[in-house]
């Protein structure tokens, strides 16, 4: 009961000051009169039944006060857009309460809402973006519509907006090479301490045939789509030759074997620092790609 | 005095309220649990409902504040009695014939059964 009445009195403060001041007292008395004969004799049902009844006129009466803060006689009956002299009024500024129901299907309905709306945009990730504007011809049209009228205006002005300012086009040497597509999660060209601490688990997702272990051609190896029959010696020399040319595979590839293994894989973040030339913790284009040709002395 | 035809037509709260006073001198809680009686609980008047309507009420010199108190027992220095004024007596019943006016017209119209089928249908 001490902890309704607290709760109430709280509650009142939602009220216009005035309202409060000469009402307060007396609200709050006939709530734990009627808290009281509830508890007596409708036990927990009626007082839930209570309490969302007595939120519900809480919500109502706190806004029409707020509305109505001047006692006007003409609000005593219905036609209240009478003593408004034609303003539009609300429905709420009469003295009818909504059920308590009706409330609660609102409620309910609002939460079935957000939550729907909540999940739609958490598994819209990765498909087409909504756009604001028209890829109509016109530059007058804001927004698309089917229309076989020509616009008899078109607007001089137009909006150019690039795109992605902020995402740098991705580094063609990390594109061939996907050990390195893979290992620059954020795709910034560039291999952070963090993502070189990650680096094993990175790697993973590259074991297409999950074998446990990356092939030459899961790290980037490739012929192309000739259809010609290669000689196999041929082909496990090129293999061995693509993870021995690129410093990334050659660093990963431990054995030297043209195959990433899964204890070399695991060993993925501390083999990366040898890369690290200039010792800050990143690996950077510098770093990563593969050495110039030495100059051939004249 | 205000012609009691202005102040028509009342909300059920403020008709209801003003049937309570009619007959005592109530507090609020008091006229809480009458409105429920009279409609059978079908109109429960909320805290912020009823001094809403009381507040507009006195305002419109409907009713007033008794400094008497009936129920000693009850009695509180919280507890404000109201009664119905002379006009909130005129308003009520103008009220009562304009609801007893549009009965007549649903029987008429045979909206409604007779009075007789009626307080049988309810007993």
């Amino acid at each position: 009961m001490h902890w309704a009445r607290r709760v109430y009195r709280i509650l009142l403060y939602a009220y216009p000051a005035a309202f409060r001041r000469r009402y307060g007292q007396e609200m709050e008395q006939t709530f734990c009169d009627r808290y009281q004969d509830i508890a007596q004799t409708a036990g927990l049902s009626g007082l839930l039944r209570f309490a969302a009844h007595a939120c519900a006129d809480w919500a109502v009466t706190t806004v029409r006060e707020r509305l109505s803060p001047t006692p006007v006689p003409a609000q005593l009956c219905g036609a209240a857009g009478r003593a408004l002299d034609a303003v539009p009024v609300f429905y709420m500024c009469g003295d009818y309460s909504p059920r308590s129901g009706a409330l609660m299907n609102g409620a309910v309905l609002s939460l079935a809402l957000f939550g729907a709306l909540v999940v739609v945009l958490g598994h819209s990730e990765g498909r087409r973006r909504s756009l604001v504007g028209s890829h109509h011809p016109s530059r007058s049209h804001l927004l698309p519509a089917r229309t076989a009228a020509e616009p008899s205006t078109d607007l001089e002005s137009e909006i150019k907006v690039r795109a992605y300012p902020d995402e740098l086009p991705i580094s063609p040497y990390f594109r061939v090479i996907l050990v390195l597509g893979a290992l620059d999660v954020n795709q910034d060209n560039f291999i952070s301490s963090y993502e070189i601490s990650i680096a094993d688990r990175s790697l993973k997702p590259l074991d297409k045939n999950r074998d446990g272990m990356l092939t030459a051609e899961e790290c980037g190896f490739h012929f192309g789509n000739t259809k010609r029959k290669l000689d196999a010696q041929f082909v496990n020399g090129a293999r061995l030759a693509f993870m021995r040319i690129h410093p990334v595979l050659a660093t990963l590839d431990i054995d030297h074997d043209a195959r990433i293994s899964i204890s070399e894989i695991k060993r993925a973040p501390t083999q990366l620092l040898i890369l690290d030339k200039d010792e800050d913790g990143a690996l950077t284009d510098i770093e990563l790609g593969p050495e110039p040709p030495h100059k051939v002395s004249k | 005095m205000q012609p009691p035809k202005d102040l028509l037509p009342l909300t059920p709260p403020v008709f209801h309220i003003l049937l309570a006073l009619s007959g005592e001198e109530l507090h609020g809680y008091g006229i809480m649990q009458d409105v429920a009686r009279q409609t059978d609980g079908d109109l429960q008047l909320g805290p912020g409902t009823l001094y809403g309507c009381l507040k507009r009420m006195l305002a419109a010199g409907l009713v007033e504040e008794s400094d008497e108190r009936p129920d000693p027992a009850m009695d509180d220095e919280r507890r404000r009695y109201y009664r119905v004024t002379e006009l909130g007596q005129r308003v009520v019943r103008a009220e009562a014939q304009r609801l007893e006016n549009a009965v007549s017209v649903a029987r008429t119209r045979k909206l409604l059964g007779s009075r007789k089928a009626t307080a049988e249908g309810r007993s």
